[in-house]
Formats: C-alpha cells, structure tokens, sequence
C-alpha cells in the first residue's frame, strides 16, 4: 500500500490542518509511514478575497519504508471547502483536479455545489454540511463547519478501506478536542455517520486498503522544526532568541513553550539583528545559545556572523530556507541560501556549514553544532528548508543519549601568558587558541571585530594580521582533518548513475533511487552532503568513480552545490570532470518531484 | 585593597587612548574607572569577614552568591574579571581596550543587544555597554527603545558630543540644527532627537545626565557628582542609562568644555523638589534647550522587576543539564 492524497480547502476557514493532522495522526498510530507535506500561502486567512485562498496538505500512507512525499499527483483529493455557487466548481477543486491520477477519488461535499462529474475519477460528493446541520440544528454555524469535516473523515476511511481504525481515531480526537465535552461526542458520532454514509453508496473502496500493522519499535511523527528544537534542549541549549519569520517561526514558538521548563530562556528580540547579537553575546559568556530564522533575516545576521568569525566566538544560527530572493515566496521552499551561507559576508571568516537531510539528522545535528562551535569557535550554520522543516514525517525514535557523544559544555582551559591578561588568540598549529569567559580571574581579554592581537587589542600591524588571520583559516583545516564527515554513500559499489545531493532533497533522491532501480533496472548511487563548509568532495570518490552520469539536483536556479564542487575539485581530486556534472534544479516553489528526476536521468540515459 | 590600589589596578594592561587631546571620551573613560574602583574597594570592605556564601557550582568561576545581603547578589562583582565593557563603534566604542576589564566590541550600534544575550547568560557579571550617540540612537536606535523593556540590569553609558568623530564630522541623531562643520557645512536638515525623552518613555528605569568638566564656577565638582551618580546607576537593579554630556573638540566648536561649563546645573538647583520617580517631570525636565542649561543628575530611577526577577534566573545559564525525563514527555506529544 502507497496511497498519496490531498486535504484542500480555504485555509484558516476550513480546518485544513486539524482534519489532515487527524487523518494523519491515525495512519501512524495505525503503524503507517507518513509525509505530510503543507502547501499554505503567507497571507493568514484565505476567506475574504473574491476569490478565495486555498491551502493544501499533501499525505502519504505506506506500509513500507518511504522517504519524502512523493510526486504531485495523488489518489485522493479531499476538498473541504464549501464552493459558493451551485454550478460552480469550489476554488481548490479547480485547483487541484489534475493532480488526481486516472481513476483516482475526487471527496467533496456536495451541500452547496456538485455533482462534480469526470470520466477520468470516481467523484464522492456528500452532501455533509446539510447532514450535520440536520442532526445539530442548535449547532453555532462556525463549529458546525468544522465538525462536518469528521464526517468527511469517516468517508475517506471507508475508501481507504482503513476499515480498523475507529479506536485509533477516537484516541486521536480526544487529544485534539479534549478527553471529554460535547466537541469530542459530536465528532465522533458524525465521523461514524460518514463511514455508514459510504457503506450504503455503490463506490468501490480504493483498492489496496490501509491495514494497520502496529510497529514493533516506538516511533515519532513530528516536523523537522520540532525536532530539530527538541534537539536543542536535549543538547543543552539555554538561550534562544529569534524573530517572527516563515518558516522559522515554530522554533521560536517551541522554544517560547518550552525552553523555560528546561532551566533556560527564549526571548522574542525586536529584530533579527538583535536576536544574533544576542547569540554572540551569550556564546561569548559560556552558554549554548542559538538562533533560527530563514533568507531575509539570515541575510541581517550576516554582520554578526562575519563578526563571530573574525572574534572566534562560536555561535549557531538556523536557516530554515524559504524561497528567494528578497522577500521571495515565504511559504515555498528552497534551497538558495547555499551561496550565501558559505560566502555571504565581507572579508574572509572561518565557518562551518552544515545541512541536515531528515528528521532524523534534524534530530542529530544539533548536539554536534554546539560541540563545532565551541571547539572551533566559529560561526556553525545550519541549512535547512520549508518542506522537510514544516512537514511532518514518520522516524525512529530519537535516542536522546545520542547528545552525550558531543563535548559541547564549557570548561576552564589552559592559561597562556603572564598576569592578569589571558593570549585569548594565541597563535597555535591547529589554529585553536585556548578560550577564557568573562568570571575567570586573570584570563581578561579582549573581543571585538577589529583585527586584533594574541589578547584582542586591536592592531594593524601586517605581522599580526597575518599571523591571526592564518591561525583563523587554518581552523577550517583542522576541521576537514579531525570533524568533518564525509556524504553519506547510499548504493553499491558501482553504478550507473550517481544522484549527488544536499540537506533536504536527501529523501527525494532516495525514492528516485528505489524507482529507477526497481522499475528502469538502472543502477543508482546517492551521495548525500551534510557537512557543506569546509568542502572536501574528493571523499565521494569511489561511490561516482564507475557512475557513467552524475546529476547534481538542488532546490535553486543557478546550480549553487555544483559550482561548489567544481570550485573544489581540482584541489581535491573529486573523480568526476566539472563539465560531466549535470544540474538537475527546481525552484518552482515545491519540492521537486521524483518523477522529474526519473524523467531527466532516462531522457540523457536514452 | 582601597580605593587607590583598584584604581590603579584599572588602568593596567590597557592600550594608550588613541583619542584627539581633550576629547570627552576621557571625562567618560575617568568616572567610570573611579566609579569601578570605589563600588570594588566597597564591595570587598563590606564582604571582609562575610562568609555565607553560596557556589555557582561552575568550575573556573569563583563569583560566589551572598547570602548576607539584603539584595541577593553575586561577590566579587566590580573587579577586573567580573566586569565586561562591551562597546559598539566609534571613538566611544574604544574605551573596552583602556580600562582593565573584560572587553567586548559588539558591530556598529549592537552594544545593546550584546548585552543581552551575555547578562541574562551570566547574571553574575557587571555588564557595562557603551558607545556613541551615533551609535545608540543612530544605527542602535531601534535597539536602545525595545531593549528598554526587558529591565536587563546593565548600564549603559553614552557619550553625547552630538557629531560623528571618527568618521570625520558628520551629523549624528542628537546634532543641533546649528551645528556646521567641515563636511556638513549647512548643519543637519532635521531637529535633533531627544534621548532623555525616548529612554525614560521605552521603559529606561534609571536615566541619568552627566557632565565631567572638574569644578564649576560655583565650586560644584562635576567629577565627584560623576562618580556618585555612575555608582547608583551601576548598583541599580534594572537598565540604566547615563548619558555624558562631552565635548568633540576637533568636530563640534561649539560644544566646548566652556561651553558645557556654562551651563551644567544639578537638577537641585534647577527643581528644587525635584522628583526622580515621576515619568512626566523628566520628560519636563528633558525638553530644557541645551543651549539654555544642562542639569545634570537622576532624571528618572523606578524600581521595577528585573528580567532575572521576572524569569527567575539566579544562575549563570552554563552547563545546563536538561531533565531528560521532561523531553520524554515531550516527545509523547509526537508518539
């Protein structure tokens, strides 16, 4: 079973989330895989315009191991929204009709609008409004609304074939709307109602049925921001400080709920840049502190990440990429912050630039990013993006004892020098000078932008800035020798064709693997990068070496990672030719489909 | 250690001020190291034979709670390695390399929000941020309101000489529409900001205004008045502000030592009954044209509750060790 549907309708004015969340929730308690992918536009309520606004969450369901939601197209579209005429097809009806496969189910309720006929999908019109307007006369009008939806959800069981799952639902509901109260009663009653509705109708169920197969090993379904949140209390983590900003913002949110409990703080600041400085502020005093944010204001911080650079005070900052450039479209996704993230500041930083693939490594990357930015005192960036950020996604459990790998606390270290002054920049081989915190007698130094000396006076003496500069730099060798890890090879020893990729698409160019291998027969290599800044591509030598096509797919227009690669591989021996790299890009706002990739590998194949 | 021996003690390991002779910066540079070097000096005195104190448990800091106070606070404060100056950009913000301090230099006009992330960290330090008028309410100005509410207990210091200095003569937000000089010939377009007013009206709980010109015609002392005032603002639980009144003698002619001279007046002798914790009265008091007088002294000091107070942090924010049984049930959320 591999079932991709779509939960439309008017955001904010439907239930869009809840009732997908619902459905969502008892696939996975049923043992399901699931992706969520949320498609929402950056205005808040979509009801007021002529016409109206639409959000839709792309699902799927599988019994087996997937790894990103899929293609565009899917077997059920679920439309919530009411329509406004009778002859007139609802807004996210016309939107999205040609996203059902052939055959496919077209759900709607059918109160206002319909029928809705076409001899290329079932059409399940129910008329559910009237049916609980029925039963609940007395029923406020907005609630009503959003209780018509469970009848709606009871339907789409029934065709799902999801025939067990009424304890899982109920469970589920009373999470959502409260273990007691009238809410819960009615949703439930209307749900069972939608499932007898269908019982008596001659629609066939969707032909492989959704049987729950409870898991042996306790999973997870969250949002990689949840995760990736999570992880930084875990590892932690006691300051946070952020600004409102799609996509980024559930971080602030988790941490405003959260962080308190845990000993430590979030603060809301007054804009991006604060919210950075703030970072580099309590970096500089001993703590883990950390900021998220996505393009507009990660292009704020790029001032004070120079400048944690060039003071060798570590700091993590998040950038949950969103579509550019400038304001862009906030609630698409993207991967085009790559540049700026390993090149956006003036003069020449250290820094690490790391990009997570899914959940899982959400979860992981983290406690790592402490320890880089403590031990290397450095910027440590992480990219990730909208769709893995704000979807939702089924993973093993997290093992929280995982952080404990990471020496990210502080701890007093060696003094250098005579007095009270401490050679906070000494100069040193590995590039890595002995830190001292404000509180420790006799290690005062001095931190700041300006070049500096062994003790942070500042000088402009061309011995000194050599000698600091160099020590600085030679950080970002130090790493690639002792921290950096290599992209992870995903296939055999020899192949085809090698997907290369990073961050995000990681679960994309996994499915388009598992596609073309099992039903073009051609065999696909996957490298993944996570570790982005510092580059070392030779190490993925042996995994392309026999690849006789090697595409570079990414989430931007120009080809950022690939120019990354051909800047890198001459020095590096990476084993394929800059001119064989093709880039296979999407910057259309969604994810890129896996068919997509398929098609381009067979159409240079053949 | 006395007074003397902390004051000395300040002014090693530092660099030779690189600012013009006579600039206002040093007025600033000398109450501050006085005002250190007494509240250290006083500091120790009360605390000689002290000995309930409670660790901070974090090895390598030896800052201790006082459980003999009143006010809980940490011990030793104002000495050298518990004090961080941290500055933005410009003349001012060269002050953190002469006094013997921690020192921190945040980016042009981020002082503040420096402080922030390094004072609710480590709310066993004296943060001091410091800078300009250009840097406060030029490119900081957006910081210097909001940063207000959060009644961080830092104190922040401000040299007003009402010019850019190091950049050679342009207009900064407090420059007198009267004030011409070498690269801006006609003087600044727009009316100058009032500092006094934003800070008290942002949520500034302790707004002070000083002049360090040494002895006034009338034999009031400047300095000594500095000094004391500095000390309260530094002890004050809550975000001070103190603003010097100084002198740019190579940018601003007009603002001269003399001229401050002339004008400086305490608030006493201005307002008679004056009355520092009423809001309406310093904004009365901040509309007072420069030109006319300058009072110096508290324009504004309320007691409200810090942000440790309100978060209820007594701790550095180091080391934290999460409850991990806490993020379980967390993560039931997800399951």
């Amino acid at each position: 079973m591999d079932l991709k549907f779509i939960v439309s309708g008017v955001q904010y004015e439907n239930g869009v989330e809840s009732t997908a969340l619902t459905m969502v929730r008892s696939f996975f308690r049923a043992g399901a895989e699931v992706f969520v992918y949320k498609n929402y536009l950056s205005t808040i309520h979509g009801g007021t315009g002529k016409i109206p606004g639409t959000a839709y969450y792309e699902i799927r369901v599988s019994d087996k191991k997937i790894y990103c939601s899929g293609d565009d197209l899917c077997d059920i579209l679920i439309v919530l929204e009411f329509g406004r005429k009778k002859d007139e097809l609802p807004v996210s009806a016309t939107n999205y009709l040609k996203k059902i496969k052939r055959g496919g189910i077209l759900l709607y309720d059918s109160s206002l609008v319909g029928p809705i006929e076409s001899p290329d999908f079932v059409s399940v019109g129910i008329p559910a409004y009237s049916m609980v307007k029925e039963a609940f006369p007395q029923e406020k009008e907005t609630k009503l609304n959003l209780i018509r939806n469970s009848i709606l959800t009871g339907v789409a069981f029934e065709l799902f074939g999801f025939d067990r799952g009424d304890a899982i639902v109920k469970s589920v509901m009373e999470k959502q709307f409260g273990a007691k109260g009238d809410l819960l009663k009615k949703n439930l009653l209307v749900f069972k109602s939608g499932r007898t509705y269908i019982g008596d109708r001659p629609f066939m169920p969707y032909q492989e049925p959704i049987v729950p197969r409870p898991s042996q090993r306790k999973r997870l379904f969250l949002s990689g921001n949840d995760a990736m949140s999570l992880s930084a209390i875990n590892s932690g983590a006691s300051l946070y400080t952020g600004y409102p900003i799609t996509p980024a913002s559930p971080i602030l949110e988790f941490m405003e709920k959260n962080l308190r409990n845990f000993g430590g703080v979030s603060l809301q600041c007054e804009d991006e840049i604060a919210a950075a400085m703030a970072v580099l502020g309590a970096s500089y005093g001993g703590a883990n502190a950390f900021d998220a944010t996505s393009g507009p204001g990660f292009s704020l911080k790029i001032e004070t990440i120079g400048h944690s650079g060039m003071s060798e005070v570590g700091m993590v900052i998040i950038n949950v990429q969103r579509a550019g450039p400038s304001t862009g479209m906030p609630t698409k996704t993207e991967q085009s912050d790559l540049m700026l993230a390993i090149f956006g500041h003036h003069g020449e930083i250290p820094k690490i630039v790391l990009a997570p693939g899914d959940v899982k490594e959400f979860f992981e990357v983290m406690p790592r990013a402490f320890y880089l930015a403590r031990k290397y005192q450095m910027p440590v960036i992480i990219l990730t993006s909208l769709d893995v950020a704000e979807g939702w996604s089924t993973t093993e459990e997290f093992d929280l004892s995982y952080a404990d790998k990471f020496n990210y606390d502080w701890k007093p270290q060696e003094k250098i020098g005579q007095g009270v002054l401490h050679e906070r920049y000494a100069d040193s081989e590995s590039g890595i000078s002995p830190v001292s915190i404000p509180g420790e007698r006799d290690k005062v130094f001095k931190m700041g932008g300006a070049e500096h000396d062994q003790y942070g006076f500042v000088t402009t003496k061309p011995v000194w800035r050599k000698t600091i500069m160099d020590k600085r730099m030679r950080k970002m060798k130090t790493f690639l020798k002792e921290d950096f890890r290599a992209p992870v090879y995903y296939g055999r020893e020899r192949n085809d064709v090698a997907l290369i990729g990073w961050g995000t698409t990681k679960g994309i160019l996994l499915e388009t693997k598992e596609r073309l291998e099992v039903v073009k027969d051609i065999s696909v290599g996957v490298v993944h990068f996570i570790d982005m800044w510092p580059m070392k591509p030779g190490v993925a030598s042996k995994a392309l070496a026999s690849a006789r096509k090697v595409f570079v797919v990414e989430g931007n227009a120009t080809g950022e990672f690939a120019s990354v690669l051909r800047l890198k591989a001459s020095e590096d021996g990476f084993p394929v030719s800059p001119a064989n790299l093709s880039s296979v890009l999407f910057y259309d706002g969604r994810p890129i489909e896996p068919r997509t990739i398929v098609n381009t590998v067979l159409g240079k194949e053949g | 250690m006395d007074k003397a021996a902390f004051q000395k003690l300040f002014q090693e390991n530092t660099k030779d001020p690189q600012w013009c002779p006579g600039c206002g910066d040093f007025t600033e540079l000398n109450v501050l190291i006085r005002a250190l070097a007494e509240l250290a000096s006083e500091d120790r005195e009360i605390h000689k034979n002290v000995n309930d104190f409670e660790e901070m448990g974090i090895s390598g800091l030896e800052a201790k709670i006082c459980k003999s106070c009143p006010e809980k606070h940490f011990y030793p404060r104002y000495e050298p390695h518990t004090v961080v100056t941290e500055s933005g950009i410009g003349c001012a913000g060269q002050m953190f390399a002469y006094i013997n301090t921690y020192g921190a230099k945040a980016t042009h006009g981020r002082a503040l929000p420096f402080s922030l992330g390094l004072k609710l960290a480590r709310p066993d330090l004296t943060v001091i941020p410091q800078g300009g008028d250009g840097d406060a309410w030029a490119i900081g100005a957006g910081h210097f309101a909001n940063f207000a509410g959060f009644n961080l207990d830092i104190t922040y210091l401000v040299t007003n000489n009402e010019v850019y200095g190091l950049t050679k003569g342009q207009m900064s937000p407090t420059s007198p529409v009267w004030l011409k000089t070498g690269v801006n010939p006609t003087g600044p377009i727009r009316e100058p900001m009032n500092p006094i007013a934003v800070a008290v009206s942002s949520g500034w709980t302790f707004v002070a205004r000083l002049v360090n010109v040494g002895k006034l015609t009338n034999g009031f002392n400047t300095a000594e008045f500095s000094v004391d005032i500095l000390k309260k603002a530094i002890k004050h639980p809550g975000s001070s502000l103190v603003i010097f009144e100084t002198e740019c003698p190579t940018y601003n002619k007009v603002k001269t030592k003399e001229w401050l001279k002339e004008r400086t007046v305490p608030i006493s002798d201005v307002e008679p009954n004056y009355n520092p914790a009423l809001a309406i009265d310093a904004l009365k008091l901040s509309l007072v044209p420069e030109e006319e007088k300058i009072p110096i002294g508290i324009y504004y000091q309320v007691r409200r509750s810090t942000l440790h107070e309100k978060l209820g942090i007594e701790k550095p924010l180091i080391n934290l060790k999460p409850d991990r049984e806490k993020i379980k049930k967390l993560l039931e959320r997800y399951s």
